[in-house]
């Protein structure tokens, strides 16, 4: 390259980078605008998520309760009538199809239909249920007397509560 | 100067028996003026050395460039019109049309176009400058003897007028004559308004001693400048010059034979004995009318021709550096803003996840799946929030123990959440009414049907009732 020529490559070399820096500014300020867009849209949708934890942590205290009222199997409430009213007449039972809930917990719904049996054993039996961990919850009870003196009765007693799969036990009554 | 921009310049107006140096820099307010050396009679040798060496040193700092002017004795200067409207164009003209209006080749002559403007009429109008190549290599010489390189030799009548203009600006559109008296010439720079269109250089009448410039010089001298002034109004006449304040006498004398039956406003420039050194260094700095360089070619100054190169090369490096600059921190920028928005989607993907519960999320639906999600969790564990409840145990044992209290028997008991239903024989009308109450405490809204009071005098009862 001669002495000549280097001031005239070097002006080519400036526009070019003054070019470059002009062209690089317009494509900036195109892309730019568009990528704070899209950043304050995604915090926007950050700041939801927040609320979103909010209702997801809402059963939380629920289950953490469930969780520290139980360390092994709930006992069944069949099991529990056995234990504590061994004479009374074996009722029928219904039982709903568990519902899965969380972390192996299912939801448990039993109806037990008793054609004859001793009040004393239906109040054990409740009472059982409703002081069990986790408590068998009597959510509709229907009583209908059988004698004068209300000793023996008829009942239908719906009992809800939860029960944790065994592992390895297929979801069932 | 095109290309040069420095602070600060020297103007000297050398001539037989006068030396005067001025320096000028920028200021806020202006141009600011300094005399380095102004003196009539012979220039002692260290003030003229002194001076000449401090433009020498500025010069080689390039802090300042030196300017001197070619005598108008010396220089031709003339107005050539173009008739065509792009000055571009006029550019390439202009020398031949200034060939064919001097007296000498061209080809021997350093010429430049101090301006160059259009005209209202549309047309390209310039001011010429030429002097012979051998007169600026004469007025060089004799500037080195003073111990002077000047790197601009600029036209002597142009930048008087320039000054003037500055200084004395016109206050009409009459003739004005702006006259440099120094004592070896006296020059007529002469115009109207802003333009300057002759110039008239006398060495004869105006002697040291009025008193010894014979009658016939006098006449001659006066016969010349008379047509200057014309005869179509008033004129404006601006003295400058060393002589102005060193003969005030040969002014007087000049203005009263000159005065005579014409309409002459006399001005004396301020400070007229460095009137010349301050047009040449103000010429360098100003805005307005551009010196022109006579030294042209191989009479260029060697150190100021590089000037240019240099500053060009300056600018051309800052340009590629500013352009790099600018485009590196655009990329930067960009990327920059880029890499933050994969920041906060990689944010928002994972919160997602973890709130939703969810093995993966689609982009753009995060907030979606997540909020479906938890709605789909929060619907399946309803149940748990139901377990929480009091059961219906409490109820019933309260409702029985009322029951024991008030001497009432249950036939049936039908107790729910949201519904209750109790039948039963009361002992009287009134005491099936505690239950009732206890059962609204528990948030139902009851009603009671009491039936007729039985064989045995015990009074049959209904009680339903619901809640939400």
């Amino acid at each position: 390259m001669s002495p000549g020529s280097q001031p005239a490559v070097l002006r080519w070399l400036a526009a070019a980078a003054a070019a470059a820096g002009l062209g690089c500014t317009l494509w900036a300020a195109r892309a730019v605008p568009a990528h704070l867009v899209r950043i304050d849209r995604r915090e926007a949708d950050l700041r939801s998520l927040a609320n979103v934890e909010n209702d997801a942590r809402a059963l939380a205290p629920y289950l953490a309760a469930l969780t520290a009222a139980t360390g092994g199997i709930a006992e069944t409430p069949e099991a529990m009538l056995r234990r504590v009213a061994p004479g009374a007449a074996a009722p029928t039972v219904a039982a709903a199809a568990p519902e899965p809930l969380d972390d192996g917990w299912r939801f448990r719904r039993y109806t037990f239909s008793f054609a004859d049996v001793p009040v004393d054993s239906l109040s054990a039996f409740l009472a059982a249920c409703d002081t069990a961990r986790p408590p068998w919850r009597a959510a509709q009870v229907r009583i209908q007397a059988l004698d004068p003196g209300s000793t023996r009765a008829r009942a239908a007693l719906t009992l809800e509560g939860v029960d944790r799969a065994e592992p390895g036990a297929k979801d069932g009554p | 100067m095109k290309g040069v921009r420095v602070s600060s310049s020297y103007g000297i107006d050398a001539g037989d028996g006068f030396l005067a140096v001025v320096r000028a820099a920028r200021s806020p307010r202006g141009l600011a003026f300094t005399t380095v050396l102004s003196g009539t009679g012979p220039v002692t040798e260290d003030a003229g050395q002194g001076a000449a060496s401090e433009t020498a040193l500025a010069a080689a700092r390039r802090i300042s460039i030196v300017a001197a002017a070619l005598p108008a004795r010396d220089s031709v200067v003339r107005r050539l019109t173009v008739p065509m409207p792009s000055v571009a164009r006029a550019r390439r003209v202009l020398p031949s049309l200034l060939d064919v209006r001097l007296p000498f080749r061209l080809e021997d002559c350093a010429f430049a176009f101090p301006v160059i403007r259009r005209t209202p009429d549309g047309r390209v109008d310039a001011l010429a400058v030429a002097a012979p190549r051998s007169a600026v290599e004469r007025r060089l010489a004799a500037l080195k003897g003073a111990g002077f390189d000047p790197m601009i030799l600029d036209a002597e009548a142009p930048a008087l007028w320039a000054r003037a203009q500055s200084e004395c600006p016109a206050t009409g559109t009459g003739i004005r004559v702006v006259a440099h008296f120094a004592p070896d010439r006296l020059v007529l720079a002469v115009g109207r308004g802003e333009d300057l269109e002759s110039v008239v250089t006398l060495r004869e009448g105006l002697g040291a001693a009025p008193s010894d410039a014979s009658d016939g010089d006098r006449a001659a001298m006066l016969q010349r400048v008379r047509p200057v002034l014309g005869t179509d109004g008033s004129a404006e006449w601006i003295w400058t010059g060393p002589r102005v304040e060193g003969d005030p006498e040969a002014v007087a004398s000049f203005e009263r034979d000159l005065g005579a039956g014409t309409d002459v406003r006399w001005i004396r420039a301020p400070e007229p004995a460095t009137f010349l050194a301050r047009a040449l260094a103000a010429r360098v700095l100003s805005a307005g009318p551009a010196a022109c360089n006579l030294r042209q070619g191989d009479l260029a100054h060697a150190g100021f021709a590089s000037w240019g190169l240099a500053a060009g090369r300056r600018a051309a490096v800052a340009c590629l550096v500013a352009g790099l600059a600018l485009a590196a921190f655009q990329v930067s920028l960009t990327a920059w803003v880029s890499r933050r928005e994969a920041d906060v989607q990689r944010r928002l993907e994972s919160e997602a996840r973890r709130v939703g519960r969810l093995a993966g999320v689609q982009r753009g639906q995060e907030l979606r799946m997540a909020k479906d999600a938890v709605t789909r969790r929060n619907t399946a564990l309803a149940p748990v929030a139901s377990l929480f409840e009091p059961s219906a145990v409490p109820r019933l044992a309260g409702m029985l123990r009322l029951a024991r209290q008030s001497g009432l028997t249950f036939e049936v008991i039908e107790l729910a959440d949201d519904a209750v239903r109790v039948e039963g024989t009361s002992p009287d009308r009134d005491a099936c009414g505690r239950i009732e109450d206890f059962l609204r405490l528990q948030g139902y809204r009851t009603r009671i049907r009491r039936n007729d009071e039985a064989v045995d005098g015990r009074v049959p009862f209904t009680i339903e009732g619901d809640r939400k």
